[in-house]
């Protein structure tokens, strides 16, 4: 990707032979954000309730990098998943159990009725996925990231990592199966 | 990925379905962050160096103070291991009983010392002095001066 003559993120490593690793710039950090941004906020949703702020934070603690990481997508994956862990334990003690189960409101996706599935039913479906099912397909799926990526980012083998995608993409069916059948899947 | 297994067709599926559903946007301000940025970029990263540089010489000061606090104090009282004993020189015995030399036994060894020097003049051995270079002069020591009383001072002035 080159806008304005600089290199920007294509999805690969950012080094230039000539001038070495580049810092971060604001057209890095815009570029980031629209190739990223809804996904980094989903990938943040699925364990806490304040999904932009930690995105916002991870994106800033990327502009104080003194130079840019080797997989900048990864890397801002990595930081959400840490804040969003974080903001989770904090929500978790100031809010009850009844009140987090009220505030999963279906704000993880577009409400557009040209997709194949009910979007309440797919949040309500990933919502009741363990943490280490709902991640690789929240990530791969919505994220884009590879496996070697969400291997990175989770601390967990590819393999692994394939391997939970699969079994949450299972268990996501047979969640789904009635509402797949209402919208004649 | 070569050593993973292909999805079956149901799970496909299942994918295909599930990745129509589009992500909400963020909300996320594109001018908030640049802004934040920026200002994070202005902070000092290093803020912590002097702080830490004073802890760490608070704290050796400390560590200081307790080690030394039992050990007794080397100028108090006459430490006898920091006494230098020493013969007197022949120079030194050859000035009159009561001098300032006989009263200052640390005097220096060498004879071209200020102090030496001093001491000599002191004790009005100028005749006898010699410098480096020349040989020194076997005089007799000199006569302590005279002691005058009140009566000689008056007679001497009138």
């Amino acid at each position: 990707m080159n806008f304005g003559g600089r290199r920007l993120y294509d999805g690969s490593s950012i080094f230039d032979p000539r001038v070495g690793w580049m810092s971060v710039t604001p057209e890095l950090l815009g570029s980031l954000i629209d190739a990223h941004g809804a996904a980094l906020r989903l990938f943040a949703r699925q364990w806490c309730d304040t999904a932009d702020d930690v995105v916002q934070a991870a994106l800033v603690s990327l502009a104080r990098q003194s130079s840019v990481p080797d997989d900048p997508a990864a890397w801002l994956f990595r930081a959400v998943r840490n804040g969003a862990l974080s903001a989770r334990r904090s929500e978790m003690r100031r809010k009850s159990r009844e009140q987090l189960a009220a505030s999963e409101r279906n704000d993880w996706f577009e409400a557009d009725t040209e997709t194949a599935v009910d979007a309440s039913a797919a949040v309500a479906a990933l919502n009741a996925l363990p943490d280490e099912l709902r991640e690789p397909v929240v990530a791969h799926l919505w994220g884009g990231l590879t496996f070697e990526q969400i291997a990175v980012v989770a601390g967990i083998s590819s393999s692994t990592a394939h391997r939970r995608y699969e079994q949450g993409l299972r268990q996501l069916r047979e969640r789904m199966e009635p509402s797949c059948r209402n919208k004649n899947l | 990925m070569s050593e993973q297994e292909p999805l079956t067709p149901e799970v496909k599926a299942v994918e295909a379905a599930l990745a129509s559903l589009r992500p909400a946007a963020t909300t996320v301000s594109r001018d908030r962050i640049m802004f934040e940025a920026g200002r994070a970029a202005a902070k000092p990263r290093r803020a912590w160096a002097w702080p830490a540089a004073t802890a760490a010489c608070a704290a050796a000061a400390i560590w200081l103070g307790f080690r030394n606090a039992g050990e007794p104090n080397p100028f108090a009282g006459g430490d006898a291991s920091l006494a230098v004993s020493r013969e007197p020189t022949a120079q030194e015995t050859n000035l009159p009983p009561g001098s300032i030399a006989a009263a200052q036994p640390s005097s220096p060894r060498s004879p071209d010392s200020y102090l030496y020097l001093r001491q000599r003049l002191a004790a009005a051995d100028l005749a006898t002095m010699s410098f480096s270079g020349e040989p020194e002069r076997s005089l007799p020591p000199a006569s302590p001066p005279p002691a005058f009383n009140r009566a000689e001072w008056l007679r001497r002035l009138n």
